[in-house]
């Protein structure tokens, strides 16, 4: 016998507040069970979805994940400067995170915008309806993941308070928002017959 | 310590932005529908697993959340590739 007792690893918290997780969670298998009824809807009518994908531009969706995935890259640079009382780094990162943030609004509006005025809405065909119904929830998410940043941006600014909590709440966010887009991307994008 | 300028994790992101353009190069340019899919689809898994794992922090003992995640991934992951093969795949 070793006399050694077994003690079971400690749990380690997530980063950020712990309710934003339950959160997180639920959200992500919301858009779980949207992925789920697009490809069953898809399986009734491939011809048709597959017609109605080649509408869309996979470079954009492309460039669209690369704008995302750096600003969520700059928001694990704006976590670790906060942990480290970088205060000015992790504004300049924030600031980094917004500008590729809006290289996706700007792109993902301009392809709103084109599509429309080709005359294609969510009422077209069932699979635009998909289209514009996910990646309009998925943008309002965006919408509000770059409203949290100006919010951290402008709070670096002024409170200490809470800082590390702040911005790790918001990065986690705004990680939630790229990991949802890496799926989307290619569900409507790329999946061709 | 020093006020750097370019985040930590730079591979995490550079392998992050290497398999989308790959993903992107596979669809573009691979005959078989069905491997190229089945391929970007997997890429896609990958990606979102260095996202929550490096990116999010949800490695090692970060329960519940880290097992939520790896469930929620591998159920996506499921559905979309079993959804494509089932309606007839490429």
């Amino acid at each position: 016998m070793s006399g050694r007792a077994t003690v079971a690893a400690p749990r380690v918290p997530p980063p950020g507040d712990a309710g934003l997780w339950t959160f997180l969670a639920a959200d992500i298998f919301m858009f779980g069970l949207f992925f789920l009824i697009f490809v069953w809807e898809r399986a009734q009518a491939v011809t048709a979805f597959d017609e109605a994908r080649r509408l869309l531009d996979p470079t954009i969706g492309m460039v669209n994940t690369l704008f995302l995935l750096t600003a969520s890259w700059f928001m694990v640079g704006a976590a670790h400067a906060v942990r480290h009382r970088q205060r000015r780094a992790a504004r300049r990162h924030i600031v980094l995170a917004f500008l590729a943030g809006a290289g996706f609004g700007v792109l993902k509006l301009s392809e709103y915008a084109g599509k429309i005025a080709a005359g294609i809405t969510m009422l077209t065909s069932d699979f635009f309806t998909y289209y514009f119904v996910f990646t309009g929830v998925h943008f309002l998410h965006f919408i509000g993941g770059m409203v949290m940043l100006v919010v951290l941006f402008l709070r670096l600014g002024t409170a200490r308070e809470g800082e590390v909590i702040w911005t790790e709440s918001i990065a986690s966010y705004w990680h939630m928002v790229d990991l949802l887009w890496l799926m989307l991307f290619p569900m409507l994008y790329l999946m061709r017959v | 310590m020093r006020d750097g300028f370019a985040p930590p994790l730079w591979g995490t992101w550079l392998a992050l932005a290497g398999a989308t353009v790959a993903s992107w190069l596979v669809f573009e340019e691979a005959g078989a529908p069905g491997l190229a899919v089945t391929l970007v689809i997997l890429i896609a898994a990958v990606k979102i697993r260095l996202v929550f794992t490096r990116f999010m922090e949800l490695h090692g003992r970060v329960m519940p959340w880290r097992l939520v995640f790896e469930v929620w991934l591998a159920l996506v992951t499921v559905i979309v590739l079993g959804g494509y093969w089932y309606a007839g795949g490429g």
